[in-house]
């Protein structure tokens, strides 16, 4: 029972992560990026700054929470005799938590990318901070940091959607890999 | 196949479940720094897109769902749920969200303006209540989900 209720809660634990996680770029990337075309772009600047910040923060919240559930949820099921004995890398199961792993990190990294280089990078030209010589200069590294977040969050969505189906196979199977 | 069912439900539940969160924790504050008037342009063009996108995480729910499910009590829940959700999301993306934002005739005086105005506003307070109570509807909905499939 104890076992079941855990299983219960961190299974739920996990939906909501990753569906902060992939859902909530598919919002911010596909609803408010585009009705921010219709508003001048000054107004657009603070409310994609303000947003962007607080959804960094649910992005985060939700990358720490994949592990801590997972853990959970794969202690609760018990699952410990299918990674055991070196079955990690040789079993379907093994091979699919461990690319899952592996995709988590990815997010990670992309994640750090975005929040320590790119983002600051972007802020810092919207404040008026710069050093650059010329505007078309300015303007030219803006669209650049601009683009490359967007790319990194379509990668990131895709490789969210991989997570999915990955897990997926293992609730409802042995993996798929 | 059961897989592929347990794929499209997640994911379902990832758009529906992360577009609302989202709304709720991301875009409602954010729009406090904003001037009313800007507000209201945005609100209006992410209502007309959430809608769809809404619409489309429901529809694949119950894609996967099919799959997944079969007949019991949670099951029953579950669709009672889900069937609230889409009357939810039909009747405040067709009806009170876009009511919420109607314009004044030019020929309006003073007192139409201000009905109008109450109107509207009474209208996004009643807008703001069934948000919350959908989001409670779909959070205690993926629960029973999860239940049913533990």
């Amino acid at each position: 029972m104890t076992s079941s209720v855990m299983q219960v809660f961190a299974s739920y634990l996990h939906l909501i992560a990753v569906a902060i996680y992939l859902g909530g770029s598919i919002t911010m990337e596909f609803v408010l990026g585009p009705a921010q075309k219709y508003i001048p772009p000054a107004q657009a600047q603070i409310v994609g700054q303000k947003s962007a910040d607080r959804f960094l923060l649910l992005v985060w919240g939700s990358l720490a929470l994949f592990p801590i559930s997972g853990m959970l949820l794969f202690f609760s099921l018990g699952d410990q005799h299918m990674v055991s004995k070196g079955h990690f890398f040789n079993t379907s199961y093994g091979q699919t938590l461990s690319t899952m792993m592996f995709l988590w990190a990815v997010l990670v990294v992309n994640g750090l990318v975005i929040t320590f280089v790119l983002r600051p990078k972007l802020t810092s030209k919207l404040s008026g901070d710069l050093g650059m010589p010329s505007a078309g200069d300015k303007i030219k590294l803006l669209e650049s940091t601009a683009t490359w977040i967007t790319r990194i969050t379509r990668i990131d969505l895709a490789i969210a959607l991989v997570i999915v189906l990955l897990g997926a196979s293992l609730s409802y199977g042995n993996g798929i890999l | 196949m059961k897989v592929i069912g347990g794929f499209l439900e997640t994911t379902g539940w990832c758009i529906y479940l992360g577009g609302i969160l989202t709304m709720e924790f991301v875009w409602r504050p954010a729009q406090l720094d904003l001037a009313p008037a800007q507000t209201g342009i945005l609100c209006l063009q992410m209502g007309k897109r959430y809608k769809w996108l809404a619409l489309a995480g429901l529809g694949v729910i119950a894609l996967g769902g099919r799959f997944l499910y079969s007949a019991n009590w949670q099951l029953y829940i579950i669709a009672i749920g889900w069937l609230v959700l889409v009357g939810l999301v039909i009747l405040m993306g067709s009806l009170v969200h876009p009511r919420s934002h109607a314009k004044s005739l030019a020929s309006a005086d003073e007192k139409d303006y201000r009905e109008l105005r109450s109107k509207r506003l009474a209208l996004i307070a009643l807008m703001n209540k069934m948000l919350r109570f959908e989001l409670f509807i779909a959070l205690f909905v993926a629960l029973v989900g999860v239940y049913y499939r533990a």
